[in-house]
């Protein structure tokens, strides 16, 4: 049976952004500072601001230098000639840009990014949806921005996996940003690679305390590509254990990339730790940190937020997230075994190799009809993003 | 009612309040792990300063399923019947459970200090401590040794030292002093004698020696991402190729559950295939990372209903069930009816591996 016939909707797929999109259509105040592609040791590079690399704007074979997606007719006929009836666009180097160290800078690069795929977009409504990039260093920027992309026609928002140094979501500064995303019905979304800043003096979280040299630490690396997942944990637990989704329940978040695999452990945990500790997350909770212990330990004891008696935290989840997968087998189970209705398929091979969706046929798994799960997840992007 | 033995591969003493100022080497009894008493609770600290734990949600096994409301840090040494040998084997018999390996609730927190003698005194004198605690019942009790590993070969003494009297396996940090990581050559000297010994070696959670001084966790989500810097241990050994050098090397995760092992498997795996070339470390054989997972590593819960639906991506040879007790997450005494909950439509043979069976035969207990 031909996927064609199925009329498949992607929550996640990647497009490519000019080579030269910055430097020609950004703030010429950020011309020499902007994403580019530089040769370092003959391999084509994509740094931002003064040099901070990015990626290698090659695939790891070294066969294709970075190439640009096609224009829109072209992508959309090479969707839907993979079955793939529309689709949700993420950028292949804009997100990356979150390695900025100046805010500014980052504001550009992603207002000239947002304006392109918007545009990008805007011929195939159908078939096009566009996500924009937030900068939340200042969360009512980020407001505007939202706003401004909302009115412009973008589907959806992104923000970084983690906010800026010394920051989690449950601050109480971004409760703006969620109740504007709620009011405009417009879901945010996580994706992979988007920390803002990975230097935090939080130590539990900071997985460069595996950093042995600021260069060429390769292993360094591994462990940051394999365990860069626990990232959107921390982001989603910041949401669900302080409140954020029971007021504002209409809010929707995206986890985008990662697959579903991360989803059975970090429900089975954040259930078990609310049950069987005292200790909360929220408005209140690091409030009374003095630096003195007796007052730190015993000051935490279900201060912070509190679910209404009966609910848990996956609750909320079920309610609140939705979760991109690409079929794994984990995933297909969730929706009868955890009651995990809100998966969303990703076709998300549109990122290293080509400049235009992959084939079905040439993945690791296989789609057939009778594959229920990822049908469903395919009608749940189609009504999330309103295709 | 499970209808086999259950072993518990993470249980937990409570260290009496004049362990290391009766046992510890005299030049470090000023600085030792001392109770103080605040207003409604005892607190250890180390070194004057170092806040360890708080004894009260230490004692609470049982509670939750009584009064979950009740949990709380709060609680003194005084008001809790002290956990001898005896009454550890009669709350063994009423939970259901033939034997229990044995972590401490406080000497792992001092992981905390930059003190490397003091850690290492203190070490020995809990190692000592609980071996003979484990002496009166050997059958049914299997101690678990400390180490402090800032000197890999003073690390490997001590192991010699405690397998000699007893210890069943070592524990170490999960990520090791400020500036060091467990790829380096240093301690490679440590995988070789744990896989010589025959012993494993763990992680328990809450052990981190790379947080020097810090606070350790404290509001709720720190607790539930806990896991996070043992999966980036255990990506470190896997993907330096420790395991490749040293095949028989076993390591436990403690009390972090299973099902992690479905995201972190993928992960790996990916990064592996996509960047091989690029790789520390490049497997024979066209192996991969989730190989040395399900070959080396082993991983404990209390109660984790998808480790057990997954549990064939995971590895029935690799779980290994806890209760906890007497700590307040405990199962205790309720762990039969948890079991039998977990292992509904599980082929008994795979339910006794998980609930004992592994336990029973990394840890020697006999049979």
């Amino acid at each position: 049976m031909k996927t064609d016939t199925y009329h498949l909707y992607s929550a996640q797929t990647y497009v490519r952004e000019p080579a030269d999109l910055w430097e020609k259509e950004g703030d010429p105040k950020f011309r020499h500072r902007v994403p580019r592609v530089v040769n370092f040791n003959n391999t084509p590079h994509w740094v931002v601001e003064d040099g901070i690399p990015l990626s290698v704007a090659e695939d790891i074979e070294k066969t294709i230098v970075y190439v640009t997606s096609p224009a829109p007719d072209i992508y959309v006929q090479e969707l839907n000639r993979n079955g793939i009836a529309g689709a949700v666009l993420y950028p292949s180097v804009a997100h990356l840009a979150y390695k900025c160290l100046d805010t500014e800078l980052l504001t550009a690069v992603i207002k000239t990014y947002n304006n392109w795929v918007i545009e990008f977009c805007r011929m195939f409504p159908k078939q096009l949806k566009a996500i924009a990039l937030l900068n939340v260093d200042d969360p009512n920027e980020a407001v505007a921005e939202l706003e401004r992309t909302a009115s412009m026609g973008a589907a959806g928002v992104m923000i970084p996996l983690y906010p800026h140094t010394e920051q989690r979501y449950d601050n109480p500064k971004y409760e703006i940003l969620w109740r504007t995303a709620e009011r405009l019905g417009i879901p945010i979304s996580f994706l992979t690679d988007t920390l803002r800043q990975p230097k935090t003096s939080e130590p539990v979280f900071d997985l460069t305390l595996n950093k042995l040299s600021s260069e060429g630490d390769v292993l360094y690396s591994f462990i940051h590509q394999s365990c860069q997942y626990v990232y959107v944990r921390i982001a989603i637990a910041s949401l669900l254990l302080s409140g954020v989704f029971a007021r504002y329940p209409n809010l929707r978040v995206v986890v985008a990339g990662f697959s579903a695999n991360w989803v059975p452990y970090f429900l089975t945990r954040t259930d078990e730790m609310y049950e069987v500790r005292p200790e909360r997350t929220g408005i209140g909770a690091d409030a009374e940190h003095s630096g003195n212990y007796e007052r730190f330990e015993m000051a935490q004891e279900r201060i912070g937020f509190n679910f209404t008696k009966g609910e848990r935290p996956s609750d909320y989840f079920r309610r609140n997230v939705y979760v991109t997968f690409q079929g794994d087998p984990v995933g297909r189970q969730l929706p009868d075994f955890l009651d995990m209705k809100n998966l969303l398929w990703e076709d998300s091979q549109f990122s290293d190799r080509s400049a235009v969706p992959v084939s079905h046929s040439s993945r690791d798994f296989r789609i057939d009809k009778g594959d229920r799960s990822v049908l469903l997840a395919s009608q749940n992007a189609a009504r999330l993003y309103g295709f | 009612m499970v209808s086999f033995p259950i072993y518990s591969a993470d249980s937990h003493i409570i260290e009496p309040p004049d362990l290391w100022t009766e046992r510890i080497d005299s030049e470090f009894r000023d600085r030792a792990p001392q109770v103080v008493h605040l207003d409604d609770t005892d607190l250890w600290v180390l070194d004057g300063e170092i806040r360890m734990a708080v004894v009260g949600i230490q004692n609470q096994a049982g509670l939750r399923f009584e009064s979950p409301e009740l949990i709380s840090k709060s609680g003194r040494y005084a008001e809790i019947p002290e956990l001898t040998p005896d009454r550890y084997i009669q709350d063994l018999d009423r939970d259901g459970v033939q034997g229990a390996v044995l972590y401490s609730s406080n000497a792992h927190q001092a992981y905390r200090t930059a003190e490397q003698g003091l850690l290492s005194a203190l070490a020995r004198a809990y190692n000592n401590w609980i071996i003979e605690f484990c002496r009166t019942y050997p059958v049914q009790l299997k101690a678990i040794a400390m180490l402090n590993v800032d000197d890999p070969l003073e690390a490997l003494q001590e192991m010699e030292r405690t397998a000699k009297l007893g210890a069943s396996g070592f524990m170490i940090p999960i990520l090791p002093q400020p500036g060091c990581r467990y790829d380096q050559p240093q301690y490679q000297v440590l995988w070789s004698a744990a896989e010589e010994i025959g012993l494993p070696l763990s992680w328990h959670i809450g052990s981190n020696r790379a947080v020097f001084g810090r606070e350790p966790v404290i509001d709720l989500l720190k607790h539930t991402t806990k896991d996070i810097h043992f999966q980036t241990a255990i990506t470190t050994l896997i993907l330096s190729g420790v395991f490749a050098c040293y095949p028989k090397l076993q390591v436990v995760a403690v009390e972090f559950g299973t099902s992690w092992v479905l995201q972190l498997a993928e992960s790996m795996d990916q990064a592996y295939k996509r960047y091989w070339n690029r790789a520390a470390f490049q497997f024979p054989d066209g192996e991969l990372p989730s190989d040395y997972l399900r070959r080396n590593i082993y991983m404990t819960f209390q109660e984790d209903i998808p480790g057990i639906k997954f549990r064939h991506l995971i590895g029935v040879d690799n779980m290994m069930w806890g209760n906890d007790y007497p700590h307040a997450e405990s199962t205790f005494p309720h762990s039969q009816e948890f079991l039998a909950e977990h292992f509904q439509g599980v082929p008994e043979t795979e339910a006794a591996k998980i609930a004992g069976g592994n336990a029973q035969k990394l840890y020697k207990f006999p049979r």
